[in-house]
């Protein structure tokens, strides 16, 4: 088969795929039989995610996305990644989250939420002048942003294991924490407003943030889950009232 | 076989997404009147505009967007719009433990989080099966933010009239 005939033959399955026609698992079985091979003797396949040419494996037709191959195509700047995975958060995932580290990642989370608890403390505290609150808040939700959104992953990841989940421990905490970049973008404009204006931002910037959060974590869950539509909103909606809950007991004391 | 299980896949999603349309709408208007006949008039409410909302983007998708048109046909489009607004559900599950759980009062602010989530959900899908990046993008974005707006407006509307 010519990498062209294989091409193509990708393109279709997809489409079909895409489109409801082609169970996800069968799609990724015939992806797996698409193999050409190269001038030097060497055998390559499609990623059934991103598409890309990757080295095949006789004993495992679907490539693992967290492979060296796909790495090379995730983003150079990190920050970019957040911004990303606000909008299109399947790009990020087809790219298997690159050389995103697990660091990285927790620390977008830990400062979305810092910020987030902050500024409910902020709200609480209005016209006080007493800023212990708040930054007592802020290290809560630190801490919460970041040791308590990889339980929550971890969580995520023994749940998806219910559902024939296909990735790893570490790749769902990572995922789940990056998704969490729209409520450190929310988190930090509305703190400009919050102490710039006076407003109470927390809800109409935090809480906005924190929802914004659902769309990405629906598309990871979607990715762990194998395409399972159902799936990965009963996962999001229970990851989803974890933090909220969490966020009310923690920060608002309900 | 495989096509009747997909259609009955799109029906049930968009159904499931009325619902929860319906839902929010009764619970946004919960305490500016309690009664059972106003949250099954705003309910009822919520769900007219919604389905109607979704008829709409489906034929302005179909009619600008060539491609998706010749590959997905109108009722590829239906599906995408399924699988789009069907995200609305965890919205909905999470403005109900905000309500009755945590007693806030903020059910408008998960129904157009939910919104713009489900529209930028389309617009993904669009791309992702072939459409025209911008009007596949652009197209659901901006009506999700239009219909948020109806829906805010609409829902103030509907609790003066029935005072």
């Amino acid at each position: 088969m010519t990498p062209e005939q294989a091409g193509q033959s990708y393109a279709a399955l997809r489409q079909r795929r895409d489109t409801g026609q082609l169970p996800d698992a069968e799609f990724r079985a015939l992806v797996g039989q698409l193999v050409t091979t190269g001038a030097d003797g060497s055998a390559w396949q499609l990623d059934a995610d991103s598409g890309q040419w990757v080295a095949a494996r006789p004993l495992q037709p679907v490539p693992v996305p967290t492979g060296p191959a796909t790495n090379k195509a995730a983003p150079r700047k990190p920050w970019w990644s957040i911004l990303l995975m606000m909008v299109a958060p399947g790009q990020i995932l087809a790219q298997g989250l690159g050389k995103l580290s697990w660091p990285f990642a927790l620390s977008v989370s830990g400062a979305a939420f810092a910020l987030f608890f902050f500024q409910t403390g902020l709200d609480r505290t209005r016209g006080k002048g007493d800023w212990s609150l708040a930054l007592a808040l802020g290290v809560k939700g630190l801490v919460f942003g970041t040791i308590g959104i990889a339980a929550i992953g971890l969580v995520a990841w023994v749940l998806s294991q219910l559902i024939g989940g296909r990735r790893s421990p570490d790749w769902v905490v990572r995922a789940i924490a990056l998704s969490y970049g729209s409520a450190l973008v929310y988190s930090g404009v509305g703190l400009v407003f919050n102490l710039a204006l006076g407003w109470n931002t927390s809800v109409s910037f935090g809480i906005t943030g924190v929802l914004w959060a659902l769309g990405p974590m629906m598309a990871v869950f979607k990715d762990v889950s194998g395409g399972r539509t159902y799936g990965s909103i009963l996962m999001s909606t229970i990851c989803g009232s974890l933090v909220l809950v969490a966020w009310g007991a923690l920060a608002t004391g309900r | 076989m495989t096509q009747e299980t997909n259609q009955e896949g799109s029906i049930f999603s968009r159904a499931v997404a009325l619902f929860c349309f319906g839902l929010l709408g009764a619970l946004a208007n919960r305490r500016g009147n309690p009664a059972v006949e106003a949250a099954l008039f705003y309910g009822g409410s919520a769900l007219v505009i919604t389905w109607i909302f979704l008829k709409t983007l489906g034929c302005l998708v179909y009619a600008t967007n060539a491609p998706i048109r010749r590959t997905c046909g109108w009722a590829g489009i239906k599906l995408v719009l399924g699988r789009g607004f069907v995200l609305i559900v965890p919205f909905t599950a999470l403005a109900l433990i905000a309500e009755f759980g945590l007693g806030w009062y903020a059910t408008q602010a998960f129904a157009s989080a939910g919104i713009m989530s489900a529209g930028a959900a389309v617009g993904a899908d669009l791309i992702r099966l072939g459409g025209r990046k911008l009007p596949s993008f652009a197209l659901p974005m901006l009506a999700a933010l239009a219909f948020s707006a109806v829906w805010l407006g609409l829902s103030s509307t509907l609790r003066e009239a029935m005072r």
